[in-house]
């Protein structure tokens, strides 16, 4: 069985991370990706999956997408920037008539080099008290970006409520506001059966989170006078 | 210096491939796969491709992803299990790097048995460089025909005739002809029962086998 949630978050992951933060990282359970505008992150409960701390460099994140869409990844160790994954192996079995799951077995993937990102530091800021985090909606509707063009804007509507349409387009007076190609991006990450909460900090930054532990937060586009 | 064609390579046969055919198979150097229809083939230096086996379908995928990364030392198959050398990333350390994928289900399919056919003395050269042209052109569910006489530099196909006796489906040709970049010189092979095999010097091979009209 693939690992398919973990092909999709690093597909995602690939697809954001960019100059200055390359590469995927590790700290504390926590993968992350962000491009400095854009953020995903997925935390693990299980401190086995997901051990170490470093750098995925997307060369590694490539090879390890394609394992986890092939087979069941039973672990990722990140020691800087060497990662090494169990990978399930599969085996025709005559007497059951088909494939079946094997032993686990390591695979280490060359290191390549990558910077390593302050984890922590980027996670602080989206729980960060002093920011005014405040919960805008629970499981919103986000049509409204899978109608207009990617090269179109979005602002919040005024008082969204909970399974209510969440953007409307953006006007000439709104103070932040938000591109429909960077949040359908980053959006691709949840499910159709996640339930998001939608949080928003007082300089505009928002935050969606599912309840397996997904986050993706962007940064608005401010209006400056 | 990566080894941009054989992940070239990986992920068209990645495509080419069905469940009923899984897996790439290896063999004295030579990597084929194949759908039962159409055929990929890239023969290497058995010291750069070594072993016997299958590389099972998620194998070459993270296999294709190394090969456009890291500049690879030589692929050893054992079965269904894949290891790859390569150099190390940082210049200051000289050692080889073994990168093992453990192994997974995949049957053997002894695709190189349908090699012989597509090439001499099984086939005849049918032209050098020829222009194909048409097979972009035309949509993906149109069937063409070769034309009469084919000469090197023109066109090889024509859109298929209601009498034609033998036709190719023009997705299937594209489909394996992506092996191929512009300005490779492909060679056109066609044995006695249809069957049309492109070349080139590199030791890539497509093979595609034709639609017959039955009377």
């Amino acid at each position: 069985m693939p690992s398919s949630e973990l092909a999709h978050f690093l597909n995602v992951a690939i697809d954001i991370q960019a100059t200055p933060f390359l590469g995927i990282h590790v700290a504390d359970g926590v993968i992350l990706a962000t491009d400095g505008v854009m953020l995903v992150a997925k935390k693990f409960d299980n401190k086995v999956f997901l051990r170490g701390e470093g750098a995925i460099s997307p060369k590694a994140a490539k090879v390890l997408e394609a394992l986890a869409e092939a087979t069941w990844i039973g672990s990722i160790a990140v020691v800087g920037n060497r990662v090494t994954a169990t990978a399930q192996t599969t085996r025709y079995d005559e007497k059951a008539g088909g494939e079946v799951a094997g032993e686990y077995c390591d695979v280490s993937l060359p290191e390549f080099y990558c910077p390593r990102a302050p984890v922590a530091r980027m996670l602080a800021v989206l729980t960060d008290e002093s920011r005014g985090w405040e919960t805008v909606a629970e499981n919103p509707n986000v049509k409204v970006l899978k109608e207009m063009s990617a090269r179109d804007y979005v602002a919040l509507i005024d008082n969204p409520r909970n399974g209510g349409e969440l953007f409307r387009p953006k006007e000439i007076d709104d103070p932040h506001w938000y591109s429909v190609a960077q949040l359908r991006r980053g959006l691709r990450l949840f499910g159709k059966n996640s339930r998001l909460s939608v949080r928003r900090n007082s300089s505009g930054g928002l935050t969606f989170s599912d309840q397996w532990g997904y986050t993706f937060a962007v940064t608005p586009f401010v209006k400056h006078n | 210096m990566v080894d941009s064609m054989l992940a070239q390579f990986l992920n068209v046969a990645l495509d080419v491939q069905t469940p009923a055919y899984a897996g790439i198979r290896v063999t004295g150097g030579t990597l084929a796969a194949s759908d039962g229809v159409i055929l990929v083939a890239f023969k290497l230096n058995s010291e750069y491709i070594r072993g016997e086996g299958m590389i099972p379908p998620a194998t070459a995928r993270a296999l294709a992803a190394l090969a456009n990364e890291v500049y690879l030392e030589y692929v050893e198959v054992d079965g269904t299990a894949v290891s790859l050398v390569t150099r190390e990333q940082y210049a200051d350390r000289a050692e080889c790097l073994t990168v093992s994928f453990p192994p997974f289900a995949c049957r053997t399919l002894r695709i190189e048995s349908f090699l012989p056919r597509c090439t001499p003395p099984d086939a005849t050269l049918l032209c050098e460089a020829p222009s194909l042209k048409l097979v972009k052109a035309a949509r993906l569910t149109d069937f063409v025909e070769l034309v009469d006489k084919p000469v090197c530099g023109s066109e090889l196909f024509q859109l298929k005739l209601p009498d034609a006796k033998v036709w190719y489906s023009v997705r299937q040709l594209r489909e394996g002809l992506r092996l191929f970049r512009a300005r490779d010189s492909v060679s056109v092979f066609r044995n006695d029962q249809g069957w049309l095999s492109f070349r080139d010097d590199w030791g890539r091979l497509f093979a595609v086998t034709p639609f017959v009209k039955r009377d």
